[in-house]
């Protein structure tokens, strides 16, 4: 009885999110959330076919695992079967069932021991497949929990139908740094603090990367390993395919000089430059930098090059931070909380530089915020929970920055 | 870290200024409480023709006289087997002035004496043993009734406190010992004690002040009273002189007559009555002392024949013979009846006749000596009342003059005040710069803590806590460390340096002058005045923030009233253009560091220049002046032969001398001061004790006329090149000589006079008593136990005796530059430790951006670097330039009346300030850098 109110309160609750959320991905990323917390899963994926390659990839998904970059063919495996034949499937237990040959789960490290996958079915065609991972608590799915997985894509296709997608996945992109099974622990009194308890991450080139996190979940840390600023516990960090997890303080000054900028929530600009020189002070570490002036200009600050940083407002300083950040032509920008400090205008000019530098500029740009409204602007959003990512969302249509509003 | 430097920096301030303080305090107190225990006298007078006992009366009723007391002396010879030492042979006073006993007791009979423990140690004597005291010659001291005394205790003398100062020591006696009635109830020296407040301390102004109010008044009456005692004098000397020559001759005519008798009995007795009957003898002779023809050596032995007491008996005997009347006959017969054989022949008659005489009177040789030597004293006597220079004869000057001095012309005295002053100096000049830097560093340290917590200010502000509730907390930070600190440092100053400094004085001085002290006074100023300034560099650090709003400090502190760049392009690079910036954004503390870094410098530059000026003395003086190896001391009077004897012993052995006339005289300048008084041949002692013009450094020409006074006695007493200067050798040998020249030296007391110069101010030719040798490999050691058995021979000084003795005697403040050094350089260790780690607490997120912008840890530390070397470089330059001249200030306060520091530029000091200062730089960065090494990266993010 209580199982049935439950099940009926989240098939209302998906309705409310599919029929009043205005971004479509957002309602779906939502809806799979639901599903996910009602059934106690560990992970789960919204997956959708791109027609024009007829491959599935993942919109958004939930847990551990990070399938982002991962396409499967129409028609193969689990997910191209359900999409291919607009039929559901349940592994109640996958130990006993032979026939079943593991999810794309199973290829980035969680290993899948009962499985629930239901098809997106429109009126005209299947556009893809709703698929949920392990239940915390070890049972197995049961049927009614795949009624109501079925129920939640078929008000989704309903919607998607009413609302209309234009499914754009994009090209696979190459990877710039995967982290793996990253744990980080601190010395906290006489025991250890575990603040990232498995971090399983791909950031590629040219994206644009938010983080999204509440406080103490994890997500600074993240940022400070992949910057080069800490050390990880265990896992393991690749950059660019070279394994970087343990490596040397030299080779860790070496990789944040050539690999990365940063742009900080208190600007950190040497006070005693000006915006200029500045940026010239960090151009003078690598080989072939940018043109600092070059820089100040991209950012817009060309009129203010000889100011101190005492002589500007926080967003012309926060300018120079990133003209210092990008003057380096760093692989991968890490921002942490820039527009913090700031008003809503002026984070807006600094967003818009962000999202010029990813743009035009070709650089990967890994963003830590509280702001969701900025999320909007990513092309992917990481929610990292108690040490572990909850889930990564791809936006189909990210907005510019003059458009988002908070 | 910021409080503990506080608190060490407090510590190390107060240590050395109450150190120092305590130390100058100890030893005047227990010099003062010795100088008082012993009575000692306020003020002595020294007449050179005695003070009668009216003087005695007028002096005990000039107003703020408490006491006089009257004292007999001469200066004698101490014997003790073959050696002889100078003494001064006294009546101990009773109430002033008064010996402390060491061992035994005071002499309560004529023939008992008391010596000095130092005199007894030289000599080799104890309470027991019998003592000489004789003049010059070896004969009985004048005004002494004996010459053999009991030692019936040691004692010290109040006179003769330090042993460091020359001086001829005491043999003191009862007034019994002297023949008294020579004095006529008179004496040499009275020691007056005057209404003063002593209790408070004999070093004090107002002691001094109130015994030279009672001095001006006796050198107001000491003209007049000299004048009426000199016409007194005149009177009684012709009076006396008259009556002792007519007594004397009247003794000595009672010998001549017992001279003929002799003669006349064994005359009869070899040629019978009928022949000596018949000469006529003389009978005594009646004196005209105004005759000048009258003389005792001649007498009549019968109304013709004159004898003279300058030939032997034997002589006088035979031209009396020859002389008789009539001769041939008497003579004739005596050659028969004494058995001549032949011919008589007259001579030969005599010389029977005389050894016949003679026979028996071989035993009265000794008193015709004495009659001889007698008559000839008396003869020079009468000369001498002729010529009314009797008082020269029996060795007082001719005019009569008082010398009046107070404490400052005992040289113990004066040399515990200079020990005690130049602690004091030390204690004002060099502590006191221990205290501004120490300063200096507080209020950085404060200033730069607080400005580090000025978020905390401003949160503290919005919750709403009043400034006066935010200043206390500081407040109390400030305060409590200084205030720790300074009780610290005043333990280890009472403690530690007080003792250690003690210690090392009272190895000079026979009083007790270790007796620790806590001067409250100063200690009380010293925690006050500590607490004051703690509190005012609590408020100037943080009065700026407490005016500021809550919200202006809880942004983050950006540089103001700047200007914007210009845009040219700079000709310094961007890292140079940094610095500079850096250092004019955050001018307070960098001047703050500089000045600190300026002032350990400069602390250890003043630390090293002191010892460089001190052992410097040393080795100038005996490498640069003194050029003869040692000096071979002898007494001419005893054995006239022994200065030959010597100088051809010593040339025989290689080699070579130059012979000297060395004594003691005392120099009226401002106060009394003993020097020694080198006469001789100046081209010689040139040769031996390098002489070089003060001004010019040039060798001096010698002249002959005038005398040659050292550097720092002629800076000391304003006494320059042609100057009279008032000399007394032998207490009472007075006369004004002009400055010939000043010469550089840099110890002892030392003045230099031609021979001839000597010979015209006091009518004699000075004896040689040493010779200065340059041994060129001759075995000193070896000479002397062979000279030891020489009549005379004093014995040897080597100059490297006098080299240690000197070392010895600087060894104290040379100590106490050492622990000056030593502290130095903790507190440059301490401060570049805290400027340092305040610096990069500063600038820790500047440099974790860096890090984090991929700078390496040698980049950043660079970074870091230039600045401090920057600093550094300002401040070492600023400590050496500040050292050299604060050295050169303080070894100047702390040069003595006879010591003379080098104070040549000592670069060596200016290196090793330098060294040290970067050394401690060096040594702080590379611990406090290392902190960069450690930067948290993620603080940043």
């Amino acid at each position: 009885m209580a199982e049935e109110k439950r099940f009926a309160k989240a098939t209302w609750q998906i309705m409310e999110q599919l029929l009043e959320v205005e971004s479509l991905d957002d309602a779906l990323s939502g809806s799979l959330e639901i599903i996910v917390n009602t059934l106690n899963s560990e992970a789960g994926a919204i997956w959708l076919l791109d027609p024009k390659t007829d491959r599935l990839s993942p919109l958004f998904h939930m847990g551990p695992a990070d399938v982002s970059n991962i396409t499967v063919e129409n028609g193969l495996g689990i997910e191209g079967i359900v999409t291919k034949t607009g039929k559901s499937v349940m592994v109640a237990d996958a130990a006993s069932d032979a026939r079943f040959d593991g999810t794309v789960f199973d290829d980035n490290g969680l290993v899948t021991k009962t499985m629930i996958c239901v098809p997106l079915n429109n009126l005209h065609d299947v556009i893809g497949c709703v698929q949920i991972v392990n239940k915390k608590d070890g049972s197995l799915y049961d049927e009614e929990e795949l009624q109501l997985c079925e129920r939640m894509a078929a008000l989704a296709a309903i919607t998607i139908d009413e609302k209309g997608l234009i499914v754009d996945l994009g090209e696979q992109k190459e990877v710039l740094a995967t982290l793996k099974n990253v744990t980080k622990e601190f010395p906290s009194g006489d025991g250890v603090l575990k603040v990232l308890k498995g971090i399983n991450l791909d950031i590629y080139k040219n994206e644009f990367v938010v983080v999204l996190g509440e406080s103490g979940c994890g997500k600074s840390t993240m940022m400070n390993i992949v910057g080069g600023m800490d050390f990880l516990t265990d896992g393991t960090l690749t950059i660019e395919g070279k394994d970087f997890s343990h490596p040397t303080d030299a080779e860790l000054t070496k990789y944040r000089r050539e690999y990365i900028g940063f742009i900080f929530q208190a600007y950190n600009l040497m006070p005693n430059l000006t915006a200029l020189e500045n940026v010239q002070f960090i151009a003078e570490l690598v080989k072939d930098p940018m043109d600092a002036a070059e820089a100040i200009d991209k950012v817009g600050l060309s009129a203010r090059a000889n100011n101190y940083p005492g002589q500007m407002s926080g967003g012309q300083q926060q300018r120079v931070s990133i003209a210092r950040a990008i003057v380096k032509k760093p692989k991968l920008i890490l921002a942490d909380e820039p527009t913090a400090a700031l008003d809503y205008t002026t984070s807006i000019e600094v967003l818009s530089v962000i999202e010029d530098i990813v743009k035009n500029q070709g650089a990967t740009v890994m963003m830590v915020t509280h702001n969701v409204e900025i999320a909007k602007m990513a092309d992917r959003v990481v929610k990292v929970r108690g040490g572990r990512i909850a889930s990564i969302k791809k936006n189909l249509h990210p907005v510019h920055a003059e458009e988002l509003v908070w | 870290m910021s409080y503990l430097s506080i608190v060490v920096i407090a510590l190390l301030g107060v240590t050395m200024f109450l150190g120092m303080n305590y130390s100058a305090a100890a030893i005047g107190k227990n010099g003062t409480d010795f100088y008082n225990d012993v009575h000692f006298r306020d003020i002595e007078i020294v007449s050179t023709r005695l003070l009668s006992q009216e003087d005695m009366d007028i002096l005990r009723g000039i107003e703020g006289v408490r006491d006089v007391e009257g004292v007999v002396m001469t200066q004698a010879k101490a014997v003790s087997g073959t050696s002889r030492k100078n003494v001064i042979a006294t009546t101990y006073s009773q109430r002033i002035n008064c010996p402390m006993i060491v061992e035994g007791q005071l002499p309560h009979e004529a023939g008992s004496c008391a010596v000095e423990e130092n005199l007894a140690q030289q000599m080799g004597w104890k309470v027991g043993d019998r003592v000489e005291i004789t003049d010059s010659e070896g004969k009985q001291a004048l005004f002494l009734k004996d010459r053999q005394f009991l030692i019936t205790g040691l004692v010290d003398h109040p006179d003769h406190v330090c042993d460091s100062v020359p001086d001829t020591l005491y043999i003191l006696l009862t007034p019994e010992a002297f023949d008294l009635d020579i004095f006529a109830g008179s004496y040499m020296k009275a020691e007056l004690m005057v209404d003063a407040p002593r209790e408070d301390g004999r070093f004090d102004d107002g002691y001094r002040a109130a015994v030279t109010e009672v001095k001006n008044k006796i050198d107001a009456i000491s003209e007049e009273r000299a004048s009426i005692r000199q016409e007194e004098v005149d009177r009684q000397i012709d009076q006396a002189a008259q009556e002792n020559l007519l007594s004397g001759w009247e003794r000595l005519e009672e010998a001549k007559e017992g001279v003929r008798k002799l003669i006349r009995d064994k005359l009869t007795e070899t040629l019978g009555a009928e022949y000596t009957d018949a000469i006529l003898w003389a009978s005594k002779q009646a004196v005209d002392l105004d005759d000048p023809h009258t003389e005792a050596v001649t007498f009549w032995l019968t109304e013709t024949i004159q004898a003279n007491l300058r030939l032997s008996l034997r002589e006088n005997v035979e031209n009396m013979l020859a002389s008789l009347e009539p001769p041939d006959l008497v003579l004739q017969g005596a050659f028969v009846y004494l058995g001549g054989e032949g011919e008589y022949a007259p001579e030969e008659a005599i010389d029977l006749l005389a050894d016949k005489i003679m026979i028996g009177l071989e035993a009265y040789d000794e008193k015709y000596v004495e009659l001889a030597s007698s008559c000839v004293l008396w003869d020079e006597t009468h000369e001498s009342y002729l010529d009314g220079t009797l008082w020269e004869k029996i060795g007082l000057p001719g005019v009569c003059r008082w010398i009046v001095t107070d404490t400052s012309g005992n040289m113990s005295f004066v040399q515990l005040d200079s020990s005690r002053d130049s602690i004091a100096r030390l204690e004002m000049t060099f502590s006191l710069l221990f205290v501004v830097v120490g300063a200096l560093v507080i209020y950085a340290t404060v200033s730069k803590m607080i400005d580090e917590q000025r978020s905390l200010v401003g949160a503290a502000k919005a919750l709403g806590f009043y400034p006066r509730e935010i200043f206390a907390k500081f407040l109390l930070f400030g305060v409590s460390g200084t205030l720790l600190g300074t009780l610290l440092g005043v333990l280890i100053a009472r403690f530690g340096v007080e003792p250690f400094i003690l210690r090392g004085y009272q190895m000079y001085y026979r009083a007790n002058i270790s007796r620790s002290t806590l001067t409250v006074v100063p200690t009380l100023i010293v925690v006050g005045v500590g607490t004051l300034l703690s509190v005012c560099a609590v408020w100037f650090a943080c009065r700026r923030l407490l005016k500021m709003p809550a919200v202006a400090l809880l942004q983050a502190s950006t540089p103001k009233g700047r200007n914007k760049a210009s845009g040219k392009r700079s000709l310094l690079p961007l890292y140079s253009r940094l610095i500079l910036r850096n250092i004019r954004s955050d001018l307070r503390r960098v001047i703050v560091t500089v000045v600190s870094v300026a002032g350990c410098c400069a602390l250890v530059v003043v630390g090293f220049t002191l010892r460089h000026a001190v052992n410097g003395a040393v080795e100038h003086q005996f490498t640069d002046v003194v050029q003869y190896d040692g000096v071979f001391r002898f007494d001419p009077s005893v054995n006239f032969t022994i200065e030959s004897q010597i100088d051809r012993a010593l040339q025989e052995a290689g080699g070579e001398t130059c012979p000297a006339t060395t004594m003691y005289a005392t120099v009226q300048v401002r106060n009394l001061d003993v020097e020694e008084l080198y006469c001789g041949d100046l081209d010689r002692l040139c040769h031996m004790f390098r002489l070089r013009d003060a001004r010019t450094g040039e060798p001096i020409t010698p002249s002959r006329q005038g005398v040659y006074i050292p550097k720092r006695f002629s800076e000391y007493f304003g006494v320059r090149a042609g100057d009279p200067l008032t000399i007394t050798i032998n207490a009472t040998e007075t006369v004004t000589v002009p400055v010939a020249g000043v010469f550089n030296n840099y110890m002892n007391r030392i003045m230099f006079m031609s021979r001839e110069c000597f010979e015209s101010l006091f009518s004699r030719e000075p004896e040689s008593n040493a010779l200065l040798v340059q041994l060129h490999g001759a075995d000193a050691d070896a000479l002397n136990r062979r000279f030891t058995e020489m009549n005379g021979y004093e014995g040897y000084t080597a100059s490297d005796a006098f080299r240690k003795l000197f070392q010895t005697a600087t060894s104290v403040i040379n100590a106490v530059v050492v622990l000056f050094i030593f502290m130095a350089a903790v507190m440059a260790g301490v401060v570049l430790m805290n400027l340092t780690s305040i610096y990069i607490l500063q600038k820790k997120r500047e440099l974790t951006v860096m890090r984090v912008n991929g700078f390496t840890t040698r980049e950043t530390i660079d970074y870091v670097l230039r600045e401090t070397v920057a600093t550094t470089a300002l401040g070492v330059l600023l400590g050496v330039s500040l050292g050299a001249l604060l050295g050169y200030a303080i070894v100047r306060t702390m040069e003595q009346p006879f010591i003379q520091f080098d104070r040549s530029v000592s670069i060596s000091a200016w290196l090793i300030g330098v060294a040290m200062t970067v050394f401690f730089t060096v040594v702080v960065n590379a611990v406090a850098l290392r902190k960069v090494k450690h930067l948290k990266l993620t603080d940043v993010a």
